[in-house]
């Protein structure tokens, strides 16, 4: 189907890729159906683009990118909500804001959005600690990323 | 809602099997201990509000160019 989006223009989602959160998002609580946009493969950065609303969509990352040590404690109801029975399916993604100063831009370690790639169902979840935060700098990392990834 | 008073190592009981223990009080900072099921979700009640917070920002990320913002990291 062509899908009208603000950030990216019209763009073709497959079906199959259309990712369900049964319960929205925080902040997005009515919106369910999303889709991931990867413009650049190059750069580790995607959008979780709605299918309902054209103006919503979520920049995120891929955290073990940026921090190779993130082991969240995540409730186990939490994934049987997303039928989560097969770790090697669970694609971890974290919400990043970039504000104007981008070398401001954080990462929210604390409540990463777990979709099970098999399915295609996911949940934000909340880690159940206190040593993630939600407002996590991160552009340092991400620096040191592109310096060990991109060459030239 | 129930209003109690508790001292430090006082404790209060939810149900059978969730405990809260005052450990500590400084100030107007309370260390509070909390024993309950592993499948209990215990989570700062800002927590929610914040991620909402920080979704809502994430979805205005507009002001650059999507397509450019790795391009625009400088290295380390």
């Amino acid at each position: 189907m062509n899908l009208k989006t603000t950030k990216f223009g019209e763009i073709q989602v497959d079906k199959d890729r259309v990712i369900y959160f049964e319960k929205g998002i925080p902040g997005f609580d009515a919106y369910k159906s999303y889709v991931l946009v990867t413009p650049d493969e190059t750069s580790p950065f995607m959008w979780l683009q709605s299918i309902e609303d054209s103006d919503i969509a979520l920049t995120v990352i891929n955290p073990f990118l940026i921090m190779p040590s993130y082991n969240p404690e995540v409730l186990t109801y939490d994934i049987e909500e997303i039928k989560g029975d097969d770790i090697k399916e669970l694609v971890v993604l974290t919400v990043v804001v970039v504000p104007n100063d981008i070398s401001k831009m954080t990462a929210n370690f604390a409540a990463p959005i777990i979709i099970n790639a098999k399915v295609n169902l996911a949940k934000q979840v909340i880690v159940q600690s206190d040593e993630y935060k939600v407002r996590h700098p991160v552009f340092d990392s991400v620096r040191e990323y592109k310096e060990r990834e991109v060459a030239g | 809602m129930l209003i109690l008073s508790r001292k430090t190592e006082e404790t209060l009981m939810i149900g059978d099997n969730i405990e809260i223990k005052i450990i500590e009080i400084v100030g107007d900072r309370v260390k509070i201990g909390i024993e309950a099921p592993k499948n209990l979700s215990v989570i700062r009640g800002e927590l929610i509000k914040e991620t909402a917070e920080a979704n809502v920002m994430a979805s205005k990320n507009s002001s650059i160019n999507m397509n450019e913002l790795f391009e625009k990291t400088p290295k380390a």
